[in-house]
């Protein structure tokens, strides 16, 4: 299994695959982008089986990429993991077919609840 | 304004860090070693400052090297240089940046960090309403605090 781990932070990128470890996903492949725009060309290149992205990220954001990957036709399962979650960007993202919304500060626990149906 | 408690702060820190720390609160507390590069500002919709967060550089650094395993003698030496450490200060930007959803969780009003760089330089505008005191181990330890303006 392939995930995409999308942040504009280095350091949340770490974060994000190190949860994944402790929440038992330490054996799927991940690769990280740093924006919508970076990880519009990893999808182009690859199949993925998730893609975890965060919101709030410079020239592309979580939601753009969103719209874009459906409207290449993609339907890769998709979610995010960002700070700031408000009722309108869950129903925007549920809108796109997001498949999980986790805010940070997260837990492994959160991590195994959102993907559990997709990665084992 | 409600500030977060001394377990939401160990649940952000420990997520961030990805090990334990100790956490106590500091009634009326200060911190000790302010820096502008530490000092950050939280917006309201209207973009308006509404809640100031300053951090010990001390913290700063040692939060931002344990968050990315980098060796805590890095974190110590620029804090003793009083030299802020560009990378670690990045990093402990980002624990900053979480904190906004604790304060939007306790509070009706929503606030984001500033997206520009505070950098303040003159007295705080508002007095800390609550601090605390975090250890994190083989690192420095230091104060964090919120007041709101
Ligand atoms: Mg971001």
């Amino acid at each position: 299994m392939q995930i995409l781990v999308v942040d504009d932070s280095p350091v949340m990128r770490k974060i994000v695959r190190r949860t994944l470890r402790q929440a038992g996903f330490g054996g799927h492949d991940v690769v990280e982008a740093g924006d919508g725009v970076e990880a519009l060309a990893a999808l182009e290149e690859d199949d993925f089986d998730v893609v975890m992205s965060d919101w709030n990220m410079p020239n592309m954001s979580g939601i753009e990429l969103l719209e874009e990957v459906r409207e290449k036709g993609n339907q890769v399962t998709f979610g995010f993991v960002t700070s700031e979650s408000t009722a309108l960007m869950r129903a925007r993202a549920t809108s796109f077919g997001a498949s999980f919304f986790i805010t940070k500060p997260f837990t492994a626990e959160t991590f195994e609840d959102a993907l559990a149906d997709t990665l084992d | 304004m409600q500030f977060p408690d001394k377990t939401a702060m160990a649940e952000t820190f420990e997520m961030m860090l990805g090990k334990e720390v100790d956490i106590v609160e500091v009634p009326h507390g200060v911190v000790k070693d302010r820096h502008p590069k530490t000092t950050y500002v939280y917006l309201n919709d209207s973009d308006e400052p509404t809640i100031l967060v300053e951090a010990d550089l001390s913290l700063a650094h040692a939060a931002g090297a344990a968050m990315a395993l980098i060796p805590p003698s890095r974190a110590s030496d620029a804090t003793e240089a009083g030299e802020p450490d560009v990378e670690l200060l990045a990093n402990f930007k980002e624990v900053i940046n979480i904190l906004s959803a604790l304060l939007n969780d306790r509070n009706d009003v929503h606030v984001r960090l500033d997206p520009h760089e505070t950098e303040m330089t003159g007295p705080p505008p508002t007095d800390l309403q609550a601090v605390f005191e975090i250890e994190i181990d083989r690192y420095d330890s230091g104060r964090i605090g919120f007041g709101a303006y």
